[in-house]
C-alpha cells in the first residue's frame, strides 16, 4: 500500500502550485522584517543595559536576538488564522457539500490542500533565515543532531498549529463567525507560544501554566531547540510532548468534524 | 426494497425532520436576553413522504418554489444528509451509508459552487479530479477530447480559473463533474447567470451527454427554458410533497385551463352571431378593431370558437396563445397541495 494515496498527492502538487502563483505575495510578507530587526534590536538591546544583566531569559543578547527573529520568521510563515478561516469558508459557503460529494476523506483533502503549502512557506522561511544569519554573521546552528531534532519539532509544530486551528475553524458548524474567537486565541497564543517574550523569562507559575498549553509547541520549542538550549534527553522528552499534543488535536478535530456533521444534519447548517 | 434493473433511483416514503429555532412572536425583554445563551428548537418537516423512481437514461427535471424541499432531497440522493425515515437507493447504493463509494458513480454540480482550483489553470483541476476519481490517462486523454470538441474548453485549459467569465468557468465546473463518466449527474441551478449562447452550449452538451452515454441527469432549476429544452419528465415539489411527477408534454394538457385568442378585423359580417360567440369568452382587451379574449378551455371547445369568429367577422390576423410553462407552474404552486395526498403526486401520463 502506498503512503498516501495518488488523490492526495495530485492535491499536494495543486498547493504547491498555488504557492508558486502568489510567489511575489509570499516574499512581500517579509517586507516588514528589516523595521522588524530594528526595532527588536534597539529594544532588547536597552532591556539589557537597563536591566544591568548579560543574560535574560538564559540567553546573551545574540542568542536572544536570534531567538527572537527565527520566532519572528517562523510565525510569519505559519497562516496561523488562515486554516481557520479556509475552513469557515468551506462550511459557510457550501463547499463542504462539493467535497463531500466527491471520492474524498474531507480531513486529508484540507490536510494535504492546506497543510503543505505551509510547509513549504516553512521551508523558505527557514531557508531566508539562513541566508540572513549567513550575511549578518549570526549564531547557525552547527550540530546535525540538533537540526534532526529542530527539523522533527518543526513539522511538529507546523502539523500542531495546523490541526489546531482545524479544529478552532470546524467551530463554524455551530458559530455564526468565528473571528470573535481566533481574535482571542490569537492574544492568549501570542503570550503563551513565546513569541512575544521567550517563556523563560516568565516566573516560574506562568512558566508552568505554559507548559501545560499547547501553544509552546507550536513555536518556542523548536526556536529554543535551534538554540541549542535543551539538552538532548530534555529535548527528546519535549519532542514527545509535543507529539502527544499533536496527536490530541489531530483526534480532537476528527470528533469535532463528526459532531459537525451531525449537527449539519439534524439543524441543516 | 425490490430495485428494478433499469430502475437508477429508487425514493421511497422520504422524510426529513430539521430543528429549527422555535419563533416567540412576542418575546418579552428577559425571553430576549435569555435567548442569547439557550434557544429553543422546534422540528420542521422540510421532505414528507415523498417517492418516486427515475429510470436509467432519463432526463428529470425536479422544479418547486424556495424552501419547497429540492435542495434537501438532492443533498439525501447526493449522500450529504441522512434522511430521518424513510428507503433512498441510487446506483444500488444506500447513499448516506456507502457515501464514499458511492460518489465514484455520481457527478454533482452546484451552480453557485465551485470544484475548480480558483488561483491555478483549469487543466490542473482536471488532472486533481482525475487522481480523484482514479482515472487512467488514455481515459481522461479521451474524456479531454470530447469535452474539448463539444463544450470547446481548449481554448482556455491553461488559464486560472479566476480569469474565465461565469460562462467559460461553468463549462469547466460541468466538465470537470463529467470527466469520470458517472451514471448519475445531479444538477443544481447549471445555468443560473448565464447568456443565452453560454445556456444554449451547455443545454446541447447535456442533451448529447444524456443520449451517447445514457447518463441519467437530474437537473434542479428555476429556468423554465431549460426544463422545456431539456427535460422529458418533471417532478414538482412544493412544501415537501411531490404534487407533480409526469410527461412535461402532459403538464400543460392537465393544467391548463384557458387559452388567448388576439385577433384584428376590418368589419362585422354576422353580428348575432358575434354576439353568441362573446359570451362564451372573457373579453381582456378592445381596442379599435384589436380585440383579445380568453377562452376556458375545459367549458368550451377552442375551434368551434375560432370558427365562429371568422364566420361573423371578417378576420386579417388572429392567433392563439396558450400560458408559458412558467405561469403553469406558478399556477400549479398557487394551487399548492389542493387536490393531491400524503406523498401523492398527482401521476399524470403513463
Amino acid at each position: 500500500m502506498r503512503l498516501i494515496e495518488a488523490k492526495y498527492l495530485s492535491l499536494i502538487r495543486i498547493s504547491f502550485k498555488r504557492v508558486n502563483e502568489f510567489k511575489f505575495d509570499f516574499l512581500m510578507r517579509y517586507l516588514e522584517i528589516p523595521m522588524y530587526l530594528i526595532i527588536v534590536y534597539f529594544l532588547w538591546k536597552l532591556i539589557f543595559r537597563f536591566s544591568g544583566k548579560t543574560e535574560l531569559g538564559g540567553m546573551e543578547f545574540s542568542r536572544f536576538f536570534v531567538y527572537m527573529v527565527l520566532a519572528r520568521f517562523i510565525f510569519i510563515s505559519f497562516p496561523f488564522t488562515e486554516t481557520s478561516e479556509e475552513i469557515e469558508e468551506i462550511i459557510k459557503s457550501g463547499q463542504l457539500t462539493a467535497i463531500i460529494t466527491r471520492p474524498v476523506t474531507f480531513q486529508k483533502y484540507v490536510f494535504f490542500k492546506l497543510n503543505f503549502n505551509t510547509l513549504v512557506d516553512g521551508l523558505l522561511s527557514i531557508g531566508l533565515f539562513l541566508l540572513m544569519s549567513f550575511v549578518m554573521g549570526w549564531y547557525i546552528l552547527d550540530d546535525l543532531v540538533y537540526w534532526l531534532l529542530f527539523g522533527a519539532s518543526f513539522v511538529l509544530a507546523i502539523c500542531l498549529n495546523y490541526f489546531f486551528y482545524f479544529s478552532i475553524g470546524l467551530l463554524s458548524f455551530w458559530a455564526d463567525e468565528i473571528f470573535g474567537i481566533t481574535q482571542a486565541v490569537r492574544s492568549i497564543r501570542m503570550f503563551f507560544s513565546g513569541e512575544l517574550i521567550p517563556l523563560t523569562m516568565f516566573p516560574s507559575t506562568l512558566l508552568t501554566v505554559a507548559s501545560l498549553l499547547p501553544f509552546k509547541y507550536m513555536l518556542f520549542n523548536p526556536v529554543y531547540l535551534y538554540l541549542k538550549k535543551y539538552p538532548v534527553p530534555e529535548a527528546l522528552h519535549q519532542l514527545g510532548l509535543q507529539l502527544i499534543w499533536t496527536v490530541f488535536f489531530m483526534i480532537f478535530s476528527k470528533i469535532l468534524y463528526q459532531k459537525g456533521l451531525a449537527w449539519y444534519n439534524s439543524y441543516g447548517g | 426494497m425490490g430495485v428494478k434493473v433499469d430502475t437508477i433511483i429508487k425514493v421511497h416514503q422520504l422524510v426529513k425532520d430539521f430543528k429549527v429555532p422555535k419563533k416567540d412572536v412576542n418575546p418579552s425583554l428577559a425571553k430576549k436576553i435569555w435567548s442569547i445563551f439557550y434557544r429553543e428548537w422546534e422540528t420542521k418537516r422540510v421532505l414528507k413522504h415523498i417517492s418516486f423512481e427515475v429510470k436509467k437514461g432519463e432526463f428529470i427535471g425536479y422544479v418547486g418554489p424556495n424552501g419547497a424541499g429540492k435542495s434537501t432531497t438532492i443533498k439525501i440522493l447526493t449522500g450529504v444528509l441522512t434522511p430521518t425515515e424513510g428507503e433512498v437507493q441510487v446506483v444500488g447504493f444506500v447513499p448516506y451509508k456507502q457515501r464514499y463509494e458511492y460518489t465514484y458513480h455520481i457527478g454533482v454540480v452546484f451552480g453557485n459552487r465551485s470544484l475548480l482550483e480558483f488561483d491555478i489553470p483549469v487543466i490542473d483541476s482536471f488532472r486533481l479530479y482525475r487522481d480523484i476519481y482514479e482515472l487512467n490517462p488514455k481515459t481522461f486523454q479521451e474524456r479531454l477530447d470530447l469535452f474539448s470538441e463539444i463544450l470547446k474548453i481548449d481554448q482556455f485549459l491553461h488559464i486560472p480559473v479566476r480569469k474565465l467569465s461565469l460562462g467559460e468557468r461553468m463549462r469547466c465546473e460541468i466538465a470537470a463533474s463529467l470527466l469520470h463518466k458517472p451514471e448519475v449527474v445531479f444538477l443544481d441551478e447549471p445555468t443560473i447567470g448565464l447568456d443565452v449562447l453560454a445556456k444554449e452550449e451547455i443545454r446541447n452538451f447535456l442533451t448529447r451527454i444524456n443520449q451517447e452515454d445514457k447518463t441519467t441527469i437530474m437537473l434542479t432549476t428555476h429556468d423554465m427554458n431549460d426544463i422545456e429544452a431539456l427535460c422529458e419528465r418533471i417532478l414538482i415539489i412544493d412544501e415537501g410533497r411531490i404534487i407533480y411527477d409526469g410527461p412535461l408534454t402532459e403538464i400543460k394538457r392537465k393544467y391548463v385551463q384557458w387559452k388567448r385568442i388576439e385577433f384584428e378585423y376590418h368589419g362585422i359580417k354576422n353580428p348575432v352571431l358575434l354576439r353568441e360567440i362573446l359570451k362564451k369568452t372573457r373579453v381582456l382587451e378592445q381596442r379599435q378593431k384589436f380585440v383579445s379574449l380568453e377562452v376556458n378551455t375545459l367549458e368550451q371547445d377552442v375551434p368551434e370558437i375560432i370558427g365562429g369568429l371568422l364566420n361573423s367577422l371578417d378576420i386579417v390576423d388572429l392567433n392563439v396563445q396558450e400560458p408559458r410553462l412558467e405561469s403553469v407552474i406558478k399556477e400549479i404552486y398557487r394551487r399548492g397541495m389542493n387536490g393531491a395526498g400524503e406523498g401523492q403526486a398527482e401521476q399524470v401520463g403513463p
